[in-house]
């Protein structure tokens, strides 16, 4: 059982009222794709989705089989990949994805150069996430996103930065997110993306 | 012991992070020179006493950890890596690692300004483990609550001019303690003379370090 519940919510950036009484729940094997006009609050829905800003108004509560939990208590079962995700540029992927897996409990090592054969950067490893190019990024963000095998996905505008390899990508990591039990969230205004969701929901 | 693990692996980060840009490193140490080297020209020939040496060593340090001591948040903040590490950490696992990190720090720093005022403004005497005592838990007092002022500065626009101002008056007990042990030390009055200074340095940094663990994770959060 894994399920999201939005109930009322809302959010204000100083004066300025981004979205109100968002009323949802995303169901498991669920792929929910949001679309609205540029400032209509996708990525700030996204952020209060998965746990990283608080709402103005109302809650999100995830369900699963402990009961309904706020986000920072099902931390471990997220996977997060936005533009405003950031991997520390002086250190390779590899020791990225080692630091993240040490502070989330996972094996390092050779697990996480697996990962990083996934998304194509098993050859550029030991080079600092600062000389990849945007496109090359997006790629190990991709593989941060995915270490913890999350059950609740958010996806921001996937496949920005990415070539075609890259954008098959994308499409990979959700079609391996089929899970009856996982629930995918994505954000997009590319038309490519929306194939992707089994469900809409318009903002703005 | 997830926090311990989770903060050692933040430690271990800063620390590769730190070798590899030297930002916060290289910021204290610079700083630390620039201002001894210009004390000890102003000051010149004359004698100083005990009291004076203890404020200027102080001083120093002070002035030298605002200009570094902030780096491991602020710097989070502007290059926008806090995201993954909010997805990934606790609250509890930031601060301690970042903790342990400022304190490595500011311990290089303590023996940096130790040598360079052997060298331009001669300690004659002093009860040496007293001193050392002294500077090991003042900066762990600095440590401690300049650890929790700058991810609340970190979250604010103006990051550099806020830190101190707002450090400052959290910052005085472990000044004045740390004065006051310093100038006892080289004065050579004996560790027990400076018992209420010890006292109130170990007090402030425990109570800084649980206020810490109990209010991080609001300030981290959002």
């Amino acid at each position: 059982m894994a399920e999201i519940l939005l109930k009322s919510l809302g959010r204000v950036f100083g004066e300025r009222r981004v979205f109100a009484d968002v009323d949802l729940t995303v169901e498991a094997g669920e792929r929910l794709l949001i679309r609205g006009p540029n400032g209509s609050g996708k990525s700030t829905l996204v952020k209060i989705m998965a746990g990283l800003l608080e709402p103005t108004e109302g809650r999100v509560l995830y369900r699963t089989e402990g009961g309904e939990k706020p986000p920072e208590e099902v931390r471990s079962e997220i996977g997060y990949l936005a533009p405003d995700l950031v991997l520390y540029e002086e250190l390779t992927p590899m020791e990225n994805l080692d630091f993240f897996a040490r502070l989330r409990g996972l094996p390092t090592g050779r697990a996480n150069l697996e990962l990083l054969d996934r998304v194509g950067l098993k050859d550029r490893a030991e080079d600092p996430v600062g000389t990849f190019s945007t496109g090359l990024k997006q790629r190990a963000k991709m593989a941060f996103a995915l270490q913890n095998r999350p059950r609740f996905l958010f996806l921001d505008e996937p496949g920005s930065n990415l070539d075609d390899l890259g954008r098959d990508l994308v499409r990979r990591m959700v079609e391996d997110h089929r899970d009856p039990d996982a629930v995918v969230v994505i954000a997009s205004n590319d038309p490519e993306e929306f194939r992707y969701g089994t469900r809409t929901y318009e903002l703005g | 012991m997830n926090w311990a693990r989770g903060a050692a692996a933040i430690l271990a980060k800063d620390l590769k992070s730190e070798l590899r840009g030297r930002a916060a490193l290289n910021a204290v140490v610079l700083f630390a020179v620039v201002t001894l080297t210009a004390v000890s020209y102003s000051i010149g020939g004359y004698g100083i006493t005990a009291e004076i040496q203890a404020s200027l060593l102080w001083i120093v340090l002070f002035f030298a950890a605002m200009a570094g001591l902030s780096r491991s948040f602020v710097v989070e903040a502007e290059k926008g890596t806090q995201t993954a590490l909010r997805l990934t950490a606790t609250g509890a696992q930031v601060y301690l690692g970042k903790f342990a990190f400022n304190l490595l720090l500011l311990l290089v720093l303590d023996a940096v300004v130790l040598a360079l005022f052997q060298i331009l403004l001669p300690i004659t005497t002093a009860d040496w483990p007293l001193l050392v005592l002294g500077l090991l838990l003042g900066s762990a007092g600095l440590a401690a609550s300049s650890t929790l002022i700058a991810a609340i500065v970190a979250q604010a626009g103006v990051k550099g001019a806020l830190f101190t101002v707002l450090a400052f008056p959290i910052l005085v007990p472990v000044l004045i303690a740390g004065i006051g042990a310093t100038r006892k030390a080289l004065a050579m009055d004996g560790l027990q003379s400076a018992g209420s200074e010890i006292q109130l340095l170990v007090s402030y940094t425990g109570i800084m370090i649980t206020m810490a663990l109990l209010l991080f994770d609001h300030i981290w959060k959002d």
